[in-house]
């Protein structure tokens, strides 16, 4: 049987869903129980997707390509041919990707149904459109394709901060967009230099750049997506306004979009594969590494002074969005396969976080620490949860996040010493930021907005943080599943070897 | 703790390392609703988890230089003898954090406030030696780097000095036990640093039952007097709980060292070996042992003779509640004790030294000592150590139970030994309070006014750019029809301009 359409299928899945409770006019019961069906549906085609993929072939599979636009026609026959095509396959980092987009969604819209979000239909096709362009942004292997859904990942996101946000929604809104739009505008910009000179706009034959202008104008709008330091401008704001669920998906998944593009684009496209020439990833390395490095150790002297809970785990993200982009740029092959476990481990576990965070709201009406505390008497499956989150997230040794971390502190260490010193320093702040949020949520005294009758996790609730927190047990035992079938031999593994020169101002 | 044991690479070791540490956390915090728990609980981690911090890194420098983490390859490599040096030095620092030597040392007695179980079984027994386990299995990697191997010895000598000295004046029953078992653990480094590997273990060994013992009948009588545990209460608690006492007595002069109990036979070789070195500080090291069995004479018995001999004080009789026959507590807690007071008593027959030693023989082909005292020498320090023990005991003996001797009054020192030699302090001003202002300096300067105001500010911009452009927009037609004109101007000029 043919697995391609497999590919298609996770992309126009959730769309096609999104599209169905968007225009069905059904109950609220009805709408949400259909977008977490499609939910399941979408992990049930990854799971098949992921069995079906070969992990010994280092070439793209399962990918189908089609004309879109921009091809030779009679009346342009003396022009190049654009070559923009519908272009999708992946690759087996793609595979894990996919995956946690799929889990991830899954978990956030069943929640969204949990607690019962108004005006069911706009906000389900909202989250399954999102799935769907967050899918097609890891399987796109042609850059318009790749720009179309990363610009789509947005409208939704847009919408579910600015309709279902908190008291400060607006503000976060415009700051998100400005952010993620000026950066995206200087990639697009630089994606139609990039194709015009190349004469295609496919990624996978597509010719290397030696163009440090164009890495420059990639790296920017992956820099504020992941988010780097200093381009985490947005990140507070956003994270504390959106609804928990949807915090979680920013940056459990779209976060990693941004490492994504990293990994597939800024990285391939502007490296020699043969080492003969110091193209600009090379020649930006330390430059990158250094802020990288900065986002580590920023993130985590914010994350230990951060007042409530969810500025915790923002700032974590932006430490553990510097860590893993000190593993794709450490050059070593140890370092990327621990970059992307660390991408995956990282993304269920800041999903788990924000949606207990939520849990913990619903209960208390606030993620404040100093209202907080004594929740763990009388609510075992909370404190369980959040113990074993917590130190999940600490990478406590033993941990998918202890995988990841190692495998990347130990690549950039290949690189020099300092960057695995600074790493290792990350790590004893990470045990103080993390102790300190589960003690000021679980332990000492009874916070003032904690009642007797706050209830423990409830069964819907468990339903959906279970499977995660079993999804980062399995990798904590196994990691070597995502680390090494990830990468076949070298990254990037170019075909095509030529290096173009764009002449740019 | 198993797999920190058997792990055949050092990354599995590394694992069982964390993980002892995570249940240590768990456990120290099992009282999570009382503030100063979950205080100790997270320092200790903290703590440790800077240790991991440098075993990872020397982990690193292995990756790099070997590709492997197995102790075979390891131990193999042909390293630059200054890659020796930061490999051993990675790996002592998580040895050190681990087993609450110096500089690492606060967390140890702050983990007190877990359950007594805990505190006999990981912060006694077990966990806390995993350091000491440490340089014995990799001694490899330490004989290539003697010099950091002597200053984990040096670091030991200093650890069981220090640590003898603050137990004299604390008056928690757990955290004298626990200052002891620092101490004790000094000994261990002491003993695998200059290459008595077997004495190092077979102390380990010893150290375990007696300190298990010893927590566990501490445990009793904190059980028994309704969780006091200030030993200045706790006067004649023997006569109300014989069985407790005379169990506590086995372990205390097993810890002391006073033969036949155990403490004698692996305590006495660690300090032969040390002097077996033949070098100066050898010697220092030899004379930091008998001194150190000074002081755990004086220690131990200042416990035993404020706590147990004489009449009960008002305030244990006023407390104390039977449990069991005799005043005790219940028999699922005295059998274990009694175990463990028949393995202190007997547990260091397995060898000594001098004369016997199939501990050592056992060990040989794992980890073969590279200090052999002579057994003259082993003779001599026997004598030297059982006899500072007990003058010590007899010191303590004078000043709490016939108070003939005064304790000399020197308010400076006794103010230095309670605070702990303010290690507690430093570390607060050194790295706690630095970090804590760095945090809120970064917010308070960087984030809320460059970065995120920065952010709004692109946004205020953008709306008043908006703003101004839209005024452009008038809605009148000839305005329109002027800037088309004007526009065409522009690019038929550009057109002549390119041509």
């Amino acid at each position: 049987m043919s697995t391609t359409f497999l590919t298609s299928i996770l992309i126009w899945l959730p769309i096609a869903g999104a599209i169905v409770v968007w225009l069905l006019p059904l109950s609220r019961y009805a709408t949400g129980s259909i977008a977490v069906l499609a939910s399941l549906i979408e992990v049930g085609f990854w799971i098949e997707q992921a069995s079906r993929f070969n992990f010994h072939s280092s070439s793209l599979q399962m990918s189908e390509q089609a004309n879109w636009f921009g091809t030779t026609g009679p009346a342009h026959h003396t022009r190049p041919e654009l070559g923009i095509s519908y272009h999708v396959g992946v690759y087996g980092f793609s595979v894990w990707l996919v995956g946690l987009t799929a889990v991830a969604m899954a978990a956030c819209i069943g929640y969204g149904f949990w607690v019962g979000r108004d005006r069911p239909r706009a906000y389900f096709a909202l989250m399954l459109l999102l799935t769907g362009a967050t899918v097609g942004v890891f399987e796109s292997q042609d850059l318009i394709l790749f720009y179309a859904f990363f610009e789509a990942m947005l409208i939704p996101l847009y919408i579910l901060i600015g309709v279902w946000g908190g008291a400060k929604r607006m503000e976060a809104t415009v700051k998100f967009v400005i952010y993620t739009m000026a950066g995206s505008l200087i990639m697009l910009a630089a994606i139609v230099v990039y194709g015009l000179h190349a004469g295609t706009f496919d990624l996978v034959h597509g010719p290397t750049s030696a163009s440090r202008w164009l890495f420059l104008g990639f790296m920017l709008a992956f820099a504020i997506k992941a988010p780097l330091f200093p381009f985490h401008g947005w990140l507070p704001d956003s994270y504390r306004e959106a609804p928990p669920e949807v915090t979680a998906v920013l940056s459990g998944v779209i976060a990693k979009a941004g490492l994504y593009g990293m990994l597939r684009i800024a990285i391939p496209l502007f490296t020699d594969p043969t080492g003969s020439q110091v193209l600009p990833a090379q020649f930006y390395r330390t430059a990158i590494l250094a802020l990288a490095a900065a986002a580590l150790v920023y993130g985590s002297f914010l994350a230990f002074r951060a007042p409530d809970f969810r500025g915790v785990v923002a700032y974590s993200s932006l430490a553990q969005s510097g860590l893993i982009t000190l593993g794709l740029f450490s050059g070593t092959t140890l370092g990327l396969n621990g970059a992307v476990l660390q991408m995956v481990a990282h993304g269920l576990v800041s999903v788990s976080l924000f949606l207990l965070a939520g849990v913990v709201e619903r209960r208390t009406t606030t993620g404040d620490f100093a209202l907080l505390g004594g929740m763990a008497r009388g609510r075992p499956v909370l404190a369980t949860l959040l113990m074993a989150l917590g130190v999940i997230s600490l990478a406590v040794p033993g941990s998918a996040n202890f995988a990841g971390e190692f495998l990347i502190l130990a690549g950039a260490f290949k690189l020099h010493w300092w960057w695995a010193v600074i790493g290792a320093g990350a790590i004893v702040l990470a045990a103080m930021y993390m102790l300190r949020l589960i003690s000021a949520v679980l332990h000492e005294a009874r916070g003032s907005t904690v009642a007797d009758e706050a209830m423990d996790v409830r069964p819907g609730e468990l339903a959906l943080l279970a499977p995660l927190v079993a999804g980062l047990l399995l990798l904590s035992a196994w990691p070597a599943a995502v680390s090494h079938h990830s990468f076949v031999g070298r990254w990037p593994n170019q075909p095509n070897p030529n290096v173009i020169r764009t002449p740019l101002p | 703790m198993l797999m920190l044991v058997e792990g055949g690479n050092l990354l599995l070791l590394l694992v069982g390392w964390g993980l002892v540490g995570l249940s240590s956390y768990l456990l120290i915090g099992f009282w999570h609703e009382k503030p100063s728990a979950v205080r100790a609980a997270k320092k200790a981690f903290v703590m440790n988890a800077f240790g991991d911090a440098t075993m990872a890194l020397a982990l690193f420098i292995l990756i790099a230089h070997t590709n492997s983490l197995s102790f075979e390859k390891a131990f193999g490599a042909n390293l630059s003898s200054s890659t020796w040096n930061w490999v051993a030095l990675g790996l002592l620092g998580g040895a050190v954090a681990k087993s609450a030597q110096i500089p690492l040392q606060t967390w140890l007695p702050d983990a007190m406030e877990g359950p007594t179980p805990v505190s006999a079984l990981i912060h006694a027994a077990t966990m806390v030696t995993a350091g000491v386990y440490l340089i014995a299995r990799t001694h490899v990697i330490f004989e290539h780097a003697r010099t950091i191997e002597l200053i984990a010895a040096g670091t030991g000598a200093l650890t069981l000095l220090v640590a003898g000295l603050i137990a004299l004046v604390q008056t928690d029953i757990k955290r004298v036990i626990a200052y002891s078992t620092m101490s004790q653990i000094g000994y261990m480094f002491l003993g695998v640093g200059v290459g008595a590997y077997s004495s190092g273990m077979f102390h380990l060994m010893t150290h375990a039952f007696f300190k298990a013992l010893l927590f566990m009948t501490a445990g009793l009588a904190i059980h028994a007097l309704a969780g006091e545990q200030d030993i200045r209460n706790m006067r004649g608690l023997g006569k109300l709980m014989p069985i407790t006492k005379w169990c506590f007595l086995a372990g205390a002069l097993a810890l002391v060292g006073v033969p036949p109990f155990s403490g004698f036979f692996s305590k006495d070789s660690i300090v032969a070996a040390a002097a077996g070195l033949h070098t100066w500080y050898g010697w220092v090291f030899w004379l930091c042992g008998i001194a150190g069995a000074l002081l755990t004479g004086l220690y131990t018995f200042r416990l035993w003779f404020l706590v147990f001999p004489g009449e009960p004080s008002a305030f244990v009789l006023e407390h104390h509640h039977k449990q069991g026959r005799f005043g005790e507590g219940p028999w699922t807690m005295l059998l274990p004790v009694g175990v463990l007071a028949v393995l202190a008593t007997v547990g260091g027959w397995l060898q000594w030294s001098p004369i016997w030693h199939p501990f050592t023989n056992w060990l040989h082909y794992a980890t073969p000592n590279i200090v052999e005292p002579s057994s003259m020498l082993e003779y001599l320090t026997s004598v030297a150590t059982v006899a500072a023990g007990l003058a010590g005991i007899a010191i303590a003996w004078a000043i709490y139970a016939e108070k003939t001797l005064a304790i000399p009054k020197v308010p400076a020192l006794q103010q230095l030994l309670e605070n702990k030699f303010y290690f507690d302090e430093l570390y607060d001003r050194l790295f706690y309070a630095p970090a804590s202002v760095l945090a809120a300096r970064l917010r308070t300067e960087i984030e809320e006014p460059v970065i995120l105001q920065g952010g709004t500010d692109i946004g205020q911009t953008a709306l008043d750019t908006g703003g101004v452009v839209r005024r452009i927009q008038t809605g009148v037609l000839r305005t329109y029809v002027f800037f088309l004109a004007a526009g065409a101007a522009a690019l038929v000029l550009a057109f002549l301009i390119a041509k």
